[in-house]
């Protein structure tokens, strides 16, 4: 459970030199997370706020029957959204390390089977995102989908005592 | 192979919970070392030995044989209890308890070493070897049938026999009933076919007459007619004991099977899906009186009223059944008093004992898990500044041992636990000086604070009176914590004390986690729910006067002062109210505290079922968990006990006048 988005690639993979990724728009930018790790994608659902929560939570939210925090992982990204809510905006509710969470975002592409040699490293620098986060690049034709670390992105307790 | 992890895990099963009662029983050999104890014990080790050895564990099967050599000595009076065996049999447990956790993680005992332990064992057996020495198996026979006779002689004295309800007998006295009744049998077969052995083990074994007047009584006391054996002819006997012993060892049999060991994670799945029934029934009720309302007079809504009034009550019922299941005797709990008090008082040279009382009442079987910590902690702290060492005691007038209470008993919907102490109390002057050293009160409030106040003090976070710092209590951490667990629970703790007399810990908690009744309020738009067993009366703001004293709100109710908490502003909601006109102050407490919550509107009461905000959020100030109403929104519940601490905390840092206690 407490093994990365690669780690787990590499188990679950038959092939092992392919990955199975669900693509999703932010702001401007294509962002993909191992599909292993979603439990679903919904419409965005009636939130409830949780007052006196850090600024990410956006709220709780009744999943049938279970109650999931979603959390809006823009700002950590250093990504810009438009905070319009359209048909488009969904919620990607993810289980990582036993842990439900949804995040928001712009839009959901499809899932993509991507060749692992194409992944390559993240540059030290990138112009929009923070690096920090993301775990390889995917090159695709003619877009860039930006893999990202689920667990690290998510782990937003041990981030906040820093930030 | 799954066979195989089926026979593992029912050994891991039966091996720990061998292990925990032998625990008990090794404890109370010490105080009472008599043949019952030792027997019970020599069992326990013999059935783990048996098992182990069935399963390819050599190492706990080698351990237990060297153990039930020992105890063998015992039985048979060759060798006295010292305190030295006692330790040596404790840390046999101890050495199992590992093995067998070994065994649950890795899947094999190797590698814990107890060859030391073995010399022990092996040097105590030696100690009195010169006794004679009886054969093995006729001290066997009489250790158990003195057993039986207990239990028979128990069973069968009590004129309430027959009308005792089956039920009423414990597990255990089932379990020494059957295996009486079994033995007993097979005593008579034996003695059937080799009329020999009948004089051999007459000392020890009921004689047939015995038996049979025995089994004679049990019937007619159980209301069967029967024809009562003579029992002048021994020889005769055999036969009709041995029939009747074996009808009522059946039927107690079929009564021992009517309980059956279920996976814990089954009866959790139940639990959750009846929460979910009681949402889906919420939903439903919802929805049928949009009916009512929409087709007044139809004939299908009285159809339809009648089953949802059908379905409102199963659907209780259900739910209060499941919650049974999760019932768990605190004996569970109390019972690890015992060993934990022992080696305390050894450690720091006191003589300690314990006192069980209400080991039978029922408490919710997440909440005894999660009281473990607290109470091993206040017991700690019992021994350790509690109890004085046996001369202090002795000048004090008091008997050398000291006691510690452990109590519990129902009250309403609640579990009230107490652990009590006869030692020197607590003292209000020292813990006054130390929660004014450390700024946790001011002055002004110091001087105003009674006695039971100030010992309440010590719950504080960061306080602690031990002027040294001991091993097990005194790291400055311990009330504070064990408040703050009694506190996630929905509990209340409290302490009171009187120099000299001792120290009471009082432990107030629900009977069940899952469900409460909740009173639904709106504050600036939104939907919160405040659990009704904590509020105490709803008044409108228009009925009473509110003045503000030190910066601070407070409502006058007939004769009490109650601070008061704008919700909209603890709840940060997007737009605050400032003026106070046709509001509500929903007047919440706990203990003797009184707060007043100002709400904006009262929506009515709720069943709801109470769900965590999950591991993402933890823990939200203010909120103690959420609820999905009938229709599928997700609410939050107050967290009543938070709010009136923080109001505490201020008012006692403040110095103010304003009471939130009346």
């Amino acid at each position: 459970m407490g093994s990365t988005t690669t780690e787990v690639l590499q188990q679950q993979n038959v092939n092992g030199d392919t990955l199975q990724i669900t693509a999703f728009r932010l702001g401007k930018e294509e962002f993909g997370i191992d599909i292993l790790y979603i439990r679903e994608i919904i419409r965005m659902p009636v939130i409830t706020r949780v007052p006196n929560a850090p600024a990410y939570v956006l709220g709780i939210f009744n999943m049938r029957g279970k109650v999931v925090p979603v959390v809006d992982v823009t700002q950590r990204l250093g990504v810009m959204r438009n905070d319009e809510i359209t048909d488009e905006t969904k919620v990607i509710v993810v289980q990582v390390n036993n842990v439900l969470v949804g995040f928001v975002v712009d839009a959901v592409s499809e899932v993509q089977r991507i060749a692992r040699d194409i992944i390559v490293p993240p540059p030290a620098l990138m112009e929009n995102v923070n690096t920090k986060y993301v775990e390889g690049l995917a090159k695709l034709e003619e877009r860039l989908i930006i893999l990202l670390d689920l667990p690290k992105l998510l782990d937003l307790e041990s981030e906040s005592e820093t930030e | 192979m799954d066979e195989m992890k089926e026979l593992l895990e029912s050994f891991l099963v039966e091996t720990r919970e061998i292990l925990e009662t032998l625990d008990q029983e090794i404890m109370s050999l010490e105080t009472n070392p008599d043949g019952d104890t030792l027997n019970a014990i020599f069992r326990g080790f013999h059935t783990i030995k048996g098992t182990a050895g069935f399963m390819g564990f050599e190492n706990i099967s080698s351990l237990t044989h060297e153990a039930e050599d020992l105890l063998n000595k015992l039985r048979k009076g060759e060798l006295e209890v010292t305190p030295e065996i006692i330790d040596a049999l404790l840390d046999v447990h101890q050495v199992l308890t590992e093995m067998v956790e070994q065994v649950a993680t890795q899947g094999n005992d190797g590698g814990i070493d107890y060859q030391g332990l073995v010399e022990t064992l092996r040097r105590l057996r030696q100690q009195q070897a010169e006794a004679p020495a009886q054969s093995e198996s006729s001290a066997e026979t009489a250790a158990v049938s003195g057993d039986q006779e207990r239990v028979l002689d128990k069973v069968l004295s009590d004129p309430q026999f027959g009308k005792r309800a089956t039920d009423d007998f414990t597990p255990e006295e089932y379990a020494l009933l059957d295996k009486a009744f079994e033995e007993i049998n097979e005593e008579f077969a034996k003695k059937e076919q080799d009329p020999s052995e009948v004089s051999e083990s007459k000392e020890s074994s009921p004689t047939p007459e015995e038996a049979a007047s025995a089994s004679g009584q049990a019937e007619a006391a159980s209301k069967e007619t029967v024809k009562t054996t003579p029992p002048a002819k021994p020889k005769a006997a055999p036969s009709q004991p041995a029939v009747s012993t074996k009808k009522l060892s059946a039927s107690l049999r079929g009564m021992a099977d009517n309980t059956i060991r279920v996976d814990v994670r089954r009866l959790e799945a139940l639990m959750d899906l009846s929460g979910e029934l009681v949402l889906g029934r919420n939903r439903l009720t919802q929805i049928t009186e949009s009916l009512v309302q929409e087709f007044r007079g139809h004939e299908l809504i009285k159809k339809l009223q009648e089953t949802m009034a059908q379905i409102n009550f199963i659907t209780t019922e259900l739910q209060s059944a499941i919650m049974k299941t999760r019932m768990v005797p605190i004996a569970k709990l109390f019972q690890r008093a015992p060993r934990i008090v022992r080696d305390l008082a050894r450690e720091f040279g006191k003589e300690i004992k314990v006192v069980l009382k209400g080991e039978e009442t029922e408490l919710d079987r997440s909440i005894i898990e999660e009281l473990v910590d607290p109470l091993v902690h206040m017991i700690r702290n019992s021994c350790d500044h509690g109890i004085e060492s046996p001369e202090e005691r002795i000048q004090a007038g008091k008997p050398r041992y000291g006691t510690i209470w452990l109590e519990a008993e129902h009250q309403e919907n609640h579990i009230v636990i107490r652990i009590r102490d006869d030692g020197r109390g607590l003292n209000a002057e020292k813990i006054k000086q130390k929660a004014l050293e450390k700024g946790l009160i001011s002055p002004e409030v110091a001087a105003q604070l009674g006695d039971k106040e100030i010992y309440n003090l010590i719950f504080l976070p960061g306080f602690s009176t031990a002027d040294k710092v001991t091993s097990v209590s005194g790291r400055g951490v311990g009330m504070d914590v064990v408040r703050t667990n009694i506190e996630k629970l929905k509990g209340i703790i409290e302490v009171d004390s009187k120099p000299g007399e001792g120290t009471t810990f009082t432990i107030k908690l629900p009977l069940t986690l899952a469900i409460i009744q909740g009173l639904l309020v709106e504050v600036q738009g939104e939907v919160y729910t405040i659990p009704l067993s904590s509020v105490i009366e709803v008044v409108s703001t228009n009925d009473y006067e509110i003045y503000t004293v030190n910066q601070q709100e407070v409502i006058c109710i007939r004769d009490d002062i109650i601070q008061l908490v704008r919700m909209d502003q603890m709840l940060n909601t997007p737009t605050i109210r400032e003026d106070l006109e046709d509001r509500y102050v929903c007047v919440v407490g706990f203990a003797e505290h009184r707060i007043g919550l100002v709400v904006d509107e009262l929506l009515g009461q709720k069943e709801i079922v109470i769900k965590s905000l999950g591991d993402f959020l933890k823990q939200i100030p203010g909120i103690a968990g959420s609820t999905i109403l009938g229709d599928g929104r997700v609410i939050l519940i107050i967290d009543v006990i938070e709010l009136i601490r923080n109001a505490q905390r201020a008012r006692l840092l403040r110095g103010s006048n304003v009471a939130t206690a009346s």
